[in-house]
Formats: structure tokens, C-alpha cells, sequence
């Protein structure tokens, strides 16, 4: 099956500090390595997960395959043509069949711009003709289930909720085969995210476009993505179909971000693995394997070299960067199970700490 | 593993106690009842959280007890008793030296809660002005406690400006302010939101080990629903500026009274390990406070809503020993009015 | 999100596009900005309208007698030459007012577009412009503008000139720090993202949101411009005799004012009250749409 969006070995550099002070300095390299080396694919109709923490180059991804942020190596194929390297002009065409959410859902619109001139804008900006603008406006307000009154309101007259609508609807305006979605959960309430995440997993199902989900949360990539790609330091470590990594990481990062994510039951009995440390800085990127620094398997080689990528013998698609792969030894319940059953009494915990 | 001790019945006299508090904000379209009638306790060396959903009025009830409110607000009605002295009717004075002694906070931001041009070797000692002790001694106490908080090289680093030090480790620092001076309560506003998932775990399970080792209670507020059930020994609900239920951590998670409980639990993603493309939500949306409400706050987006609670605003019923939920519905279930 | 933050939020969110009753409402409710609004409106409109209420030709000497006291035909008396004092003090606003509106104004456009300019394009422009803006403004004001008339001559188009150039590099500062905070916001990516060009996004989702800010400065730069006219009127270097200015009047009456006081007050009077019905005006008008900005710079 062909790939709508290929992205093969792509590396993002940003300037650390001017061309001057480089040069009194004696830094020899002004720049840090924002993504490096990144692979992947989307096909079409599908939705890929790219998960990782902040500086983990994810959101630096999105940008630049919308065009924000120019990449300095690497290819990114949109349809099988070829993105980088065109000029503004020639990239138009592109940014009307695939589109971005960004993280902000009020701050991402134009404050000064009603709903309706606000869901017109990708029509005018690539000078689609359309008879009537309230029709169409009206037209992408039903289809994100909002009233079509609401187009005449100014972005901080809607809700987090609402106003995330409304970017969805304008990022359908014109009909795009693939949506990048950075965050679209972010700033949300719990019972408004759900409304959300299904509003976008409805419009997918009728309307088959591809998806491309920015997030850190694991709760969206679980119930969202059919695949997703796990992110460290600019790099990809594992890559894989959601539930096969779920089932069964194989990365220690990847097992560590699984299992960070706290379930509401107080008797839940974590496996935690806590990983000790914070993400090292971009400037000063370890050697070897970047995890290393923090993972509990590490060994006097991960310092060294940098792990080739290697599959999953059952599942081809399941990619990974380790020299020590968890096995099914290694690996341990992540699914907090319920350590008490509810018929017994709240009063009687015991707790062993 | 992370439950430690029963929650026991009320004790005689908890460390704070708010009673009935009903706070304002005026604003140019009129009276935002933020508050009403918000009744809650933070039992000594219990951690205490207040969950709810954006505009819900968690941060504002914590801000109050810090008396760090904007000027368009006011208190209505209420007291807020910590040990046995109103806050409320406190002078400033006597409150300042509550303080940073007894009380001290943790903010969402770790940036904005230091000062960036002091180093945090200063605002440490600073901090410790009710103290009698020689600087060298406070500063010994400082790099003793951010060791604790796991700075490492504290001894170095304490010289350090805030914006050397990553966000978690900032907000590393702030936690071993407020307890550097090992107050009786700490008040933590969302300190969790701004950081990673990694970072989160390690930050619940910093404060509650510094919570066994030093004793004292946690007021947190989060919308974080599994990091409030992996902290807390007990639990308040806020919708809409009303406390609608609390009660023991594991009684609210496991048999919630409230509907608007039951349908927050049910919504949060992390609790569906099945994969849907169909997930639970409230529909509807978060009633404005503007002017006086008659009825019950969550009855717009409420299932269960029947005639009594358009004209009858709820009051407290007892689900369990230790369990009470403003709803209509658990006084017909033939529940005794609290 | 707090209330707390909500309460915030409703309160900023009061500068918003489709308010114009609102702000007006908020006007209605600020004393002193209404107090402005009434003395400015008086102000514009009688030099406006002037022509309709003047009793005399301002510029005619000796239609009564010299120096003379307010009297029913010469309202506030009359000057020197025995010209209307009542007359000429009506249609001196109208240089004032001039001069304010087309130097701030020609100001005002310039500085945006180079503001605009400075805080979007490349970095080297950037700093290219930074060094013009500020290398206008290092020079003394008032020997600047010695300078200029002493070059083309004391006319109202150098007092013009003058004013514009110096008060363009403060216009265009604001506007380039606002635009530098909004290129990177989240909404100017989003437009980017969809493929709208520079030019648009300048006009449509830039200007708006730095316009504002910018008229309340102008608002209250308005006094002062008029506070400059009349003094360099008051210096014989404004406009030239005999057109009715009032710091021409003011100069009149300073050295006749052993004479008789009307000229002084006659000259002195609008002064005052244009100066405070603009910049009650423009308090207020910075109170209702941003009550952080103070004149930063």
C-alpha cells in the first residue's frame, strides 16, 4: 500500500547562537540537532502517533513538514512529491490537502476574525471560489456539531471545547487527505477531550483522511492511533502498532513513559518503573545511545555505540533502537490491577508500603 | 502499596477547616459566585484533593485560604479556621507570620513562583526569616533540603539562578521551599501540570515521602484524576463553585455518590484500557456563575435530574461513614441528611 | 484555568473587535474620560465649525479699538491691532489641531508600516531599522527642530515635519515589539500553515492587533503636540502672522499683559482645555482597552 506522507531520515537543526558570537566564542557548531535521522510513513486513512516529551522534537516534526521550520537533510514525500526544497509558492498547493492543529485551541485563531470569516480563510487564501460563505461556514459548523449561529462569534466568546471545533472544521475546510494534529487535546478538560477526540475519530471514519497526532498523552495515541512512533532526544526508538507496543514495549524508555501514567484507583498496584533524571539537554547530547544516561538496563556498550534498528520477530512493523530489548522475561504487568476488590470495606486498608 | 492508612472518622480538630465559604468576584457583567458554601477539612498529616474540571473553583478555594486574592474578589460568607485561628478575620500581621511558617504553597509555574534575578541560595535563606539561626546554618539547612528534593550537587548549585535550573528541577526547588521552614500545611496548586509524565511520577512521589517524613497535610489541587487517587488519602469534588462531594479517596474512586463524580470517573481516558473511537463525556457545558442559581448546579448536564432539583438546591447526605454528596437523588435512595 | 484566570481573561477580553458598545459603556462610566470627550468634542468642533460662530474677520485690524475689555460686540475683547480677540481665538484652534492630527498622523502611518516592517522581516532589517529609530531619537528634540526651521523656515509644514519625525521612531517601537509578539503566536503559525502570504497576514491578522495600542499613544502624544505648537507659536517660530494661533495670541497677550489680562486668557484658556480634554480622553481610553500599557519603551 502506497504511503500519502513519507518521511525518510529528516534532520531539523536550530541555531544555538548567532554567527558572531560562534566565531569569539571558538564554537566550532552553532547548532543543536532539534530531530535527527527520522523515519516514517502514513498511509492513507490511518493515524499515526508521534509520542514523546517536551524537547523530544515532535511538534519541530510537524512544523516542518507544514513548511514552518526548513529541514536541513531528508526527505519528506507528501503524495510521492517531494516537499522540501520548494518555494513558498510551490508548496501552496500542498497546504491545501494537508492541514494543522495547533496546540492552543483559542490562541491558534485569529482573535479579531469572526467563526465564520475565520472557517472562509483557507478558501480565501487559496482563492476557492464559493458562492455563498455563511453556507459553507454553516455547512463546517454542522459537521463538527457546532449550532450555525456560531459564526458570528469571535474566538474568546468559545470555550476550549468549542473553539477546538472550530479548528477542526477549518483544518477540514478544503477537504485534506491528511491532518496534523499537535496536541488536540491539550488545555482540555477530561469530559470535553473525549467529545473531541471522537469528533475527530468520526470525521476520519467518514471522511478517510490520514491523521498525524503530536501528543504526550498515551491515553489520546491509545484510543486514537493505529500506530505510533515513540520519541527521544530528536530520534525515534520505537515505532510500532499501538496495541503491539502497549502489549509490548520494547524499548526501556518507551516501557518507563507506559508505565508513568497514573490511573485513577487508589488501589492500583503500579509496576511503576520510574526512570531516574531528566531529559539531557539537546546541547549536550550523550554518546551512544541516548537513553543511556537514565536507562536501568544500560550497559558499558549503550555509551558507545548508538544501536542499530532493529524488529520485532513476530511483527515486522514493531521497530526499535536497543542493544538490550526487553523479552518476555523483562517484561512486566504495566496494567495496574485492582489490589482490593470493591466489596471491601474502605476502612479495612492495610497498605504494606 | 501507595494506600497507607485508613481514613479515619473526623478527628477532633482538624488542622483547617472551611466552613461555608462563599466567595465573589465582581465583574463588569456582575457578581461571579465562584463559591458557595464550600465546607471542607484537611484532617493533621492527611493529604487532601481537590479535584474539578476548569472553572470549577478549586484554585480559587486555595488561593483563599493563602489569602492571595485578586481585588475584585470577597468572602461572603464563611470562615477559614487553621489551627483554631480564623483566617479570615486574621490581621494582616498575625497572617503574614502564619505564612511561610505554618502554611506555604507550591504554584502550577515553578518559574514564576522564584524570583529570577536572586539566586535560589538567597531566597532560601530569606525564606527561613522566622528562624533564629546564623546564615551559615540556614544555608547548611537549604542544601540539606534540596539534596532531599534530589538537586544533585546541591552544594554547587544552590548559587544557581532559576533560569539554570530545568523546569522539573524548579519545581524541585520550589517544593524544598515550602518545606524548608516544615509547615503544618502545604498547599500545592496543579504543581504537576506543567511537567512531563515521567517527571510527574517522580514529583507525586517526592511529596509523598517529604509528606510521611515531615508530617505535615497537603491541600492539592489538580483535574488529574489518577494523580489525585495515587496521592491522596481523601477527596473533595468541585463542580461549578460547589463542593458536590467528598469523602475517603478510595470511597469516591470506588463508589462514587454524585453523579457528577460517577460521569468525571467515567470520562477520564486512562481508566478505558479498551480500546473506543467512542468515549464518554458530559455533554453540555459548565454552567456561568453570573448572579444567584436556584436548584442544583450540575442539574443542566445531569442524567438523573428530576422536579426537586430545579427548585431545591441540595444539601450534604451521607453515602458512606465518611462520605457526603449534595445530591437529591441519595436522599431518596432513604439516605440520612448529614 | 481557574476562576481566577477566567476572571482575568473576561477582563482583557473587553479589548475585542465587535465592543464598540461596550467601550462606550465603559467610557459613559469613566468621569474624567467623559469630562475629555466633552472638551475635545468642543475643541474639534468649534474649530471646525468656527466660520459659523465668529463675529468678526479675525484677521482685520482695527475693526474696534485697541486693547479694549470684553464688551457685547467684542466678546472677549480685542487685541493690539484691535482685531476680535473672541474671533481669533476660535479660529486659532484650527492650527493646533491641524498641525496635531497631520504630523501624529503621518506618524502614526509610517510607524506602523516600519514597525510592522522591523518586526516581521529578517533580523538584519530588523536591526537596521532599530539603528534608524533610534539614531532619530538621540537628537535633542527641541534643537532638532530649531534646526529644521531654521533650514525651510518657520512655517506650519516644518513644525509639521518636525513633530512627525521625532514622534514616528516611538510609534514604530511599539508596533515592532507587538508584531515581534505575535509572529510566533500560535494563530499567525496557523495562518502560515494554510498558506496565507506575508502581505495578508500583515493586513488582516497583524495590523488589527497592534492598532490599538498604538491609537491610545497617539491620543495622548495629542497634547503635547499642541502644548509644542503653541509654544513654538509663543516663540514667533510657529506660523506667521497675522493667521490666529493660539500661541501667537499667547505671545500678544504676554507682552500687553500690563495692559490688559484678556489676551492671556483668551490665548491661554484653550490651551488648557484641549491639552486636559485630550489627555483625560486618552486615559481613559487606555484604562478601558489596556490597563497595563504605560508608555514602555
Amino acid at each position: 500500500m502506497s504511503a500519502l506522507l513519507s518521511v525518510q531520515d529528516l534532520r531539523v537543526r536550530f541555531r544555538t547562537m548567532g554567527s558572531l558570537k560562534a566565531l569569539t566564542t571558538g564554537t566550532a557548531d552553532p547548532f543543536i540537532d532539534a530531530v535527527c535521522g527520522v523515519s516514517f510513513e502514513i498511509r492513507k486513512g490511518e493515524t499515526l502517533a508521534l509520542v514523546g516529551e517536551s524537547g523530544s522534537g515532535k511538534s519541530t516534526i510537524a512544523r516542518t513538514i507544514i513548511g514552518l521550520q526548513p529541514a536541513v537533510s531528508g526527505s519528506i514525500r507528501f503524495d510521492g512529491e517531494e516537499l522540501i526544497g520548494l518555494k513558498a509558492a510551490e508548496r501552496k498547493s500542498y497546504l491545501r490537502r494537508m492541514t494543522m492543529m495547533f496546540q492552543d485551541p483559542v490562541g491558534s485563531l485569529s482573535p479579531r476574525l469572526t467563526v465564520q470569516s475565520l472557517l472562509t480563510e483557507p478558501s480565501r487564501i487559496h482563492g476557492v471560489s464559493t458562492r455563498d460563505r455563511g453556507a459553507e461556514a454553516e455547512r463546517l459548523l454542522r459537521m463538527v456539531g457546532l449550532p450555525g449561529d456560531f459564526g458570528r462569534r469571535y474566538p474568546h466568546q468559545l470555550s476550549g471545547g468549542q473553539a477546538r471545533r472550530v479548528g477542526v472544521a477549518r483544518a477540514l475546510a478544503l477537504n485534506p487527505d491528511l491532518i496534523i494534529a499537535d496536541e488536540p487535546t491539550a488545555g482540555l478538560d477530561v469530559s470535553v477531550q473525549g467529545e473531541v477526540l471522537n469528533l475527530l475519530a468520526r470525521l476520519q471514519d467518514e471522511l478517510g483522511i490520514a491523521i498525524l497526532i503530536i501528543t504526550h498523552n498515551l491515553n489520546v495515541v491509545r484510543h486514537m492511533a493505529d500506530r505510533m512512533a515513540i520519541m527521544y532526544l530528536g530520534r525515534i526508538v520505537e515505532i510500532g502498532s499501538t496495541e503491539g507496543i502497549f502489549d509490548y514495549p520494547r524499548h526501556p524508555y518507551t516501557q518507563a513513559l507506559l508505565s508513568a501514567n497514573p490511573v485513577p484507583d487508589p488501589d492500583a498496584v503500579l509496576n511503576r518503573i520510574e526512570i531516574k533524571g531528566e531529559v539531557p539537554s539537546m546541547l549536550r547530547r550523550p554518546s551512544g545511545c541516548e537513553f543511556h544516561t537514565r536507562c536501568r538496563y544500560a550497559q558499558e556498550i549503550c555509551s558507545r555505540i548508538f544501536p542499530e534498528p532493529a524488529a520485532n520477530p513476530d511483527d515486522v512493523e514493531h521497530r526499535f533502537k536497543c542493544h538490550f530489548p526487553l523479552t518476555c522475561e523483562t517484561k512486566v504487568a504495566l496494567e495496574p490491577r485492582p489490589r482490593i476488590p470493591d466489596s471491601i470495606n474502605a476502612v479495612s486498608g492495610d497498605g504494606p508500603e | 502499596m501507595r494506600r497507607e492508612d485508613p481514613t479515619l472518622p473526623m478527628s477532633a480538630h482538624p488542622l483547617l477547616e472551611v466552613r461555608n465559604l462563599s466567595l465573589d468576584f465582581g465583574s463588569p457583567r456582575g457578581r461571579v459566585r465562584a463559591l458557595r458554601n464550600v465546607s471542607l477539612d484537611v484532617p493533621p498529616g492527611q493529604v487532601v484533593g481537590i479535584v474539578g474540571e476548569s472553572g470549577s473553583g478549586k484554585s480559587t478555594l486555595a488561593y483563599t485560604v493563602m489569602g492571595l486574592l485578586p481585588e475584585n474578589a470577597q468572602v461572603t460568607a464563611g470562615s477559614i479556621v487553621f489551627e483554631r485561628r480564623n483566617l479570615l478575620t486574621l490581621t494582616a500581621q498575625a497572617r503574614r507570620s502564619l505564612m511561610g511558617d505554618r502554611l506555604s504553597m507550591i504554584f502550577q509555574d515553578p518559574m514564576t513562583a522564584l524570583n529570577p534575578v536572586r539566586t535560589i541560595e538567597s531566597q532560601m535563606i530569606d525564606i527561613q526569616h522566622h528562624e533564629y539561626s546564623s546564615r551559615s546554618a540556614k544555608r547548611s539547612h537549604a542544601v540539606d533540603m534540596l539534596k532531599r528534593v534530589g538537586i544533585p550537587d546541591p552544594q554547587s548549585r544552590i548559587g544557581n539562578y532559576p533560569h539554570q535550573f530545568s523546569g522539573g528541577m524548579r519545581q524541585r526547588i520550589c517544593i524544598a521551599m515550602a518545606l524548608l521552614v516544615r509547615p503544618a500545611l502545604l498547599i500545592a496548586d496543579e504543581p504537576t501540570t506543567a511537567l512531563d509524565a515521567t517527571l510527574e511520577v517522580q514529583i507525586i512521589h517526592l511529596l509523598k515521602d517529604l509528606q510521611r517524613e515531615i508530617g505535615c497535610s497537603i491541600l492539592f489541587v489538580s483535574h488529574h484524576l489518577g494523580v489525585v487517587a495515587e496521592l491522596c488519602d481523601r477527596v473533595a469534588v468541585m463542580y461549578a463553585g460547589e463542593v458536590v462531594e467528598q469523602g475517603g479517596a478510595r470511597d469516591i474512586f470506588h463508589r462514587p455518590g454524585h453523579p457528577y463524580t460517577r460521569a468525571l470517573l467515567e470520562c477520564d481516558p486512562g481508566r478505558i484500557k479498551q480500546r473506543t473511537r467512542n468515549l464518554p463525556t458530559i455533554p453540555g457545558e459548565v454552567p456561568s456563575l453570573l448572579g444567584t442559581k436556584k436548584g442544583c448546579i450540575f442539574r443542566p448536564r445531569c442524567p438523573h435530574a428530576f422536579d426537586r432539583c430545579v427548585h431545591e438546591t441540595p444539601g450534604e447526605y451521607r453515602v458512606a461513614a465518611d462520605q457526603v454528596a449534595r445530591c437529591h437523588l441519595l436522599d431518596r435512595a432513604g439516605m440520612v441528611a448529614a | 484555568m481557574t476562576s481566577i484566570d477566567t476572571i482575568g481573561t473576561e477582563a482583557t477580553a473587553r479589548h475585542n473587535p465587535g465592543a464598540l458598545g461596550a467601550f462606550l459603556r465603559q467610557l459613559l462610566k469613566n468621569r474624567l474620560g467623559m469630562l475629555g470627550a466633552v472638551l475635545v468634542l468642543v475643541v474639534v468642533a468649534s474649530a471646525i465649525f468656527g466660520p459659523l460662530f465668529i463675529t468678526h474677520d479675525p484677521i482685520r485690524i482695527m475693526v474696534g479699538p485697541r486693547l479694549a475689555g470684553p464688551s457685547a460686540d467684542f466678546l472677549l475683547g480685542t487685541d493690539q491691532l484691535g482685531r476680535d480677540t473672541f474671533s481669533r481665538t476660535i479660529m486659532g484652534g484650527r492650527i493646533p489641531l491641524l498641525v496635531a492630527f497631520a504630523s501624529l498622523g503621518s506618524a502614526l502611518v509610517v510607524g506602523l508600516v516600519l514597525g510592522l516592517i522591523a518586526g516581521f522581516g529578517p533580523g538584519w532589517l530588523d536591526s537596521l531599522l532599530l539603528l534608524f529609530f533610534d539614531t532619530i531619537r538621540s537628537f535633542p528634540g527641541i534643537i532638532f527642530a530649531l534646526a529644521i526651521i531654521a533650514l525651510l523656515g518657520p512655517s506650519m509644514s516644518s513644525v509639521i515635519l518636525v513633530i512627525a519625525i521625532t514622534s514616528m521612531p516611538i510609534y514604530a517601537r511599539v508596533v515592532r515589539t507587538q508584531t515581534q509578539a505575535l509572529r510566533n503566536s500560535d494563530y499567525i503559525d496557523a495562518e502560515r500553515s494554510m498558506g496565507a502570504s506575508t502581505m495578508r497576514i500583515l493586513a488582516v491578522h497583524m495590523l488589527p492587533n497592534v492598532v490599538g495600542p498604538l491609537l491610545i499613544l497617539v491620543s495622548m502624544d495629542v497634547p503635547a503636540v499642541i502644548a509644542v505648537e503653541a509654544g513654538l507659536g509663543f516663540l514667533g517660530m510657529g506660523v506667521r502672522p497675522p493667521t490666529p494661533d493660539w500661541g501667537a495670541i499667547l505671545n500678544d497677550g504676554y507682552s500687553y499683559i500690563n495692559q490688559t489680562p484678556w489676551l492671556v486668557i483668551a490665548g491661554g484658556i484653550p490651551i488648557v482645555v484641549a491639552t486636559l480634554g485630550f489627555t483625560f480622553l486618552g486615559e481613559a481610553l487606555r484604562d478601558i482597552f489596556d490597563p497595563k500599557l504605560r508608555k514602555d519603551l
